[in-house]
């Protein structure tokens, strides 16, 4: 079992060290940030040589050239959206389980709202109010996605707040502050990492639909979800162009994942010493 | 009762594995035809795997046979459990042997109602349906004097308390006439009272259909009233067996005479006028010495009046519609280097006043003085102060240590937070010491710990502030009864060295009696008695403390069981808002002896509210 966690930690580091690496070093690597043309070379398949190995896309652009650009988009849009929503849901469940009372009616059936709300409907209406954007676009997903790990937490603080060793804190005259963060929220957290790492990966899909639909960022700059949009017309005769940015944010969510699963036994002691 | 002719089951040469590690080593034993077969052991004795081998249920908990047999001598001819098909075993099961599980809260399945379930167990193994199911349902509820058979049939199980619970699962076993009944702890989750009438219930069950018990239990107490033989259990091997008057009075093993020392006796402590500590063998020899007196100065902590009550809502506005009155006018006083003991049953409202003393709850109306300062009236800021003063300790060892934090990081905690930490590491080994563990078990996660050592790990913690006052929420409840004594041994000698007092709060009479300087009797929220142990012991006035007193298991195999008289269960706290109930007040019927002054009234009262 320890065998297969530290794979498991060494597996998921190296594919993101790899892949945010190659994406932090995109403008060295990519000066053109992948948006130079070779009409003569549309379409190239990948493999066939060392000018384009990923192959081309319709208009001629170099396919590793904009997965490794687009990265930047996707990686920022999918890790900051999800940890702005983690922690401002994580505050919001501590503090509404933990108190209860007035407040936590209220954010709750507001969250309820929330959540019955389809989040393209409410991602058409600010957007066509406040206009498109990168950032807008992850303040939108902040706003979409807090609720979750907002329930997520109170759930799990609304049984650890009758757990003995909380009630043992209360009873040695503790700080709530500390007890929240250092009794509850470590207790909580596991369900909260996987749920998280599950996000970064719907929010990198959320931001191509959002592109897609013209709601996102300016059409020109790569993105991973942008390519895997621009690929679907030639998905029969083309296949790499939807494939390779489809690979890259499969390994990106799997190292996420991999990393979150070894973080979830990291800060569990039994899960350790198993 | 036991009926020497042929055994009912035997178990011969039995070993169980679990993966690589043996649960039960070469256990051989028989079970006499009408009788009863006691199985006593610790946690990890190996007792509940043997029963579940019984049952042929071994596979389903990831255990298999190693070696031995089981065999069944039953009314359908001889059947050996530890070769038969599982088809064979499932015609076994609930209608030859069947089986009481200890929780009674659990081994019903909610969503069906009471009259499904047991009809479930009439149609499988005896073919009946329909109206002649529901009639002999009901009639097996009034076997087990469950009251209103007939209309419990349709009720689900949260409905019912644990005690009825425990009968509707007697009455499903007993459906079928099997030749075997097992009982795993059958009593274990329930009050004293409670437990006293489904021993009784058991009892009978087995005079009127001549059923074979094996009844699994760490309580001496229990399996001193119910076993006709004894099997001592530890590690997985037989330590002793016998008749239960010789296993009980005279011990051979070394470790059932220790284990019958770790056994609090009630009635063990008349005529003693303090507490005294467990004489466990091989302990040092300053038993003897007699256990300090508190002083009798100013008291350490003063609760005049406090009432507790919490809020149950209805509805879709959360409106309060009823309250569980917890604590109701609750008086009294500790004294420097005493121990008040808490005594009721669940629902009596114990818990709550130790709670309400922690500042974990907040009272209605009272007060609360610690030496002469009323702590309730202080700003929140001296409040947190103050519970620096007052420690608590939980019942459950494995919930009240955060699982997540080092021994070390859980004692620095609470002396951090009062500015008590100076040398962290010399201060953690002292107390680590100081609770006989070793300084070297700081880097420890609570995971790494038995129950006991763990409840010890609790007090340090609670020491670790230096209070004047440890409340003991049923510290030593979930402990096995060696352990126990240990850890009462441990409490008793710290409260010799450092003059604490403790509010010890249980429902056990035997351990009360053993540690405590005066007793408290609580009832429905309410104390009925209290006085000095010698007074609430010897001659108890209330009729609810002589109640609880009878309810007791005796160890003594030589005196036939009392037969307890079937009342029904301990009435609700919970009343409509604007319906208190009146509150007594007390009569002193000696100095410091104080009884309600509508005693009189108990039983009717009870009655009343009853119904």
């Amino acid at each position: 079992m320890t065998g297969f966690k530290n794979f498991e930690f060494v597996a998921g580091l190296v594919l993101i060290v790899l892949i945010g690496g190659a994406v932090a070093l995109s403008g060295l690597l990519f000066p053109d940030g992948g948006r130079a043309m070779d009409l003569t070379a549309r379409l190239t398949a990948p493999f066939t040589g060392w000018n384009h190995p990923l192959g081309t896309d319709p208009l001629g652009r170099d396919i590793l050239a904009r997965v490794v650009v687009g990265g930047r988009v996707s990686f920022f849009v999918g890790i900051v959206s999800a940890l702005g929503a983690v922690v401002i849901g994580t505050v919001v469940g501590l503090l509404a389980g933990y108190y209860r009372g007035p407040w936590d009616m209220f954010l709750m059936r507001f969250a309820d709202i929330q959540l019955a709300l389809p989040f393209i409907l409410l991602a058409m209406t600010v957007i066509a109010i406040i206009g498109p954007g990168l950032d807008r676009i992850i303040v939108l997903m902040i706003v979409a996605q807090w609720v979750q790990y907002a329930r997520l937490i109170r759930g799990s603080v609304l049984s650890l707040r009758q757990a003995e060793f909380v009630q043992a804190a209360q009873s040695y005259g503790l700080p709530d502050r500390k007890i929240l963060f250092g009794h509850i929220l470590p207790n909580a957290m596991g369900p909260l990492v996987i749920l998280a790492t599950l996000n970064v990966a719907n929010n990198i899909l959320l931001e191509s639909s959002l592109t897609f639909l013209g709601l996102g960022i300016d059409p020109l700059v790569p993105s991973w979800g942008g390519m895997l949009a621009d690929g679907r017309n030639y998905i029969q005769t083309a296949p790499w162009v939807t494939i390779f940015p489809g690979l890259a944010i499969m390994l990106t969510v799997l190292g996420l994942n991999l990393l979150g699963d070894w973080l979830r036994d990291r800060l569990d002691p039994l899960g350790a010493t198993k | 009762m036991s009926d020497t002719t042929a055994p009912i089951l035997t178990v011969e040469d039995l070993s169980i594995s679990f993966g690589d590690t043996e649960a039960v080593r070469g256990l051989s034993f028989e079970v006499p035809r009408g009788g009863t077969l006691a199985i006593v052991g610790e946690s990890g004795s190996g007792k509940s795997v043997t029963s579940m081998a019984a049952m042929g249920l071994l596979k389903f908990t990831g255990g298999r046979v190693t070696s031995g047999r089981i065999q069944l001598h039953g009314k359908g001819g001889e059947t050996e459990i530890t070769g038969a098909s599982e088809a064979d075993l499932r015609r076994i099961r609930g209608n030859r042997i069947s089986m009481i599980f200890q929780e009674p809260m659990t081994s019903l399945d909610p969503v069906f109602t009471i009259g499904s379930q047991i009809g479930e167990a009439l149609k499988l193994h005896r073919g009946l349906r329909g109206r002649a199911a529901r009639d002999e349902a009901a009639r097996l509820l009034e076997l087990v004097r469950l009251p209103n058979a007939r209309a419990q049939l349709d009720r689900y199980p949260h409905q019912l308390s644990g005690g009825m619970r425990q009968r509707v699962m007697i009455a499903m076993a007993v459906s079928c006439r099997p030749d075997l009944l097992i009982a795993d702890e059958p009593t274990t989750a329930l009050d004293v009272t409670i437990q006293a009438q489904i021993l009784q219930i058991i009892r009978d069950m087995q005079s009127e259909f001549g059923t074979s018990v094996v009844f699994i239990s760490h309580d001496m107490g229990v399996v001193s009233e119910m076993a006709d033989e004894i099997v001592v259990m530890r590690h997985g091997e037989m330590v002793e067996a016998g008749r239960a008057e010789d296993v009980i009075l005279r011990p051979k093993a070394d470790y059932t005479r220790a284990l019958m020392a770790a056994v609090p006796k009630i009635g063990a402590m008349q005529g003693q006028e303090n507490p005294r500590k467990f004489d466990l063998p091989g302990q040092a020899a300053d038993q003897t010495d007699a256990h300090p007196a508190p002083e009798r100065t100013e008291p350490l902590v003063r609760l005049d009046k406090v009432t507790t009550r919490y809020d149950l809502t209805s509805g879709f506005l959360g409106r309060v519609s009823h309250r569980v009155h917890a604590a109701e006018e609750v008086s009294f006083e500790i004294h420097p280097g005493e121990t008040l003991a808490l005594v009721g049953e669940s629902g009596s409202g114990k818990s709550t006043v130790g709670k309400t003393l922690q500042q974990l709850v907040t009272p209605v109306s009272g007060r609360i003085l610690y030496r002469g300062t009323d702590i309730l009236s202080l700003d929140p800021a001296e409040r947190q102060r103050f519970k620096r003063e007052i420690q608590y300790i939980f019942q459950d060892p494995y919930g009240s240590l955060n699982p997540r934090k080092t021994v070390k990081q859980s004692l620095i905690e609470p002396m951090a937070t009062h500015g008590l930490l100076k040398k962290a590491d010399a201060q953690v080994a002292d107390l680590l010491t100081s609770v006989g563990l070793k300084p070297e078990h700081a880097g420890r996660y609570p995971h790494e710990f038995s129950g006991g050592q763990r409840q010890r790990i609790a007090i340090a913690r609670a020491l670790s502030v230096d209070p004047g006052l440890i409340i003991a929420d049923e510290a030593v409840s979930a402990l096995d009864v060696s352990v126990q004594a240990q850890v009462i041994n441990l409490m008793m000698d710290i409260q010799a060295r450092r003059g604490l007092a403790y509010l010890f709060i249980s429902h056990d009479m035997a351990v009360v009696e053993r540690v405590s300087h005066r007793v408290a009797v609580m009832y429905l929220g309410e104390i009925v008695e209290m006085g000095t142990r010698r007074q609430v012991f010897e001659t108890p006035q209330h009729p609810y403390t002589k109640r609880l007193l009878r309810a007791v298991p005796v160890m003594d195999p030589t005196r036939p069981p009392e037969r307890v008289t079937l009342t029904g269960d301990i009435p609700s706290p919970v009343r409509p808002v604007g319906d208190p109930r009146r509150s007594h007040g007390f009569v002193e019927v000696a100095p410091g002896h104080l009884l309600a002054d509508n005693h009189q009234d108990f039983e009717k009262y009870r009655e009343g509210i009853a119904s």
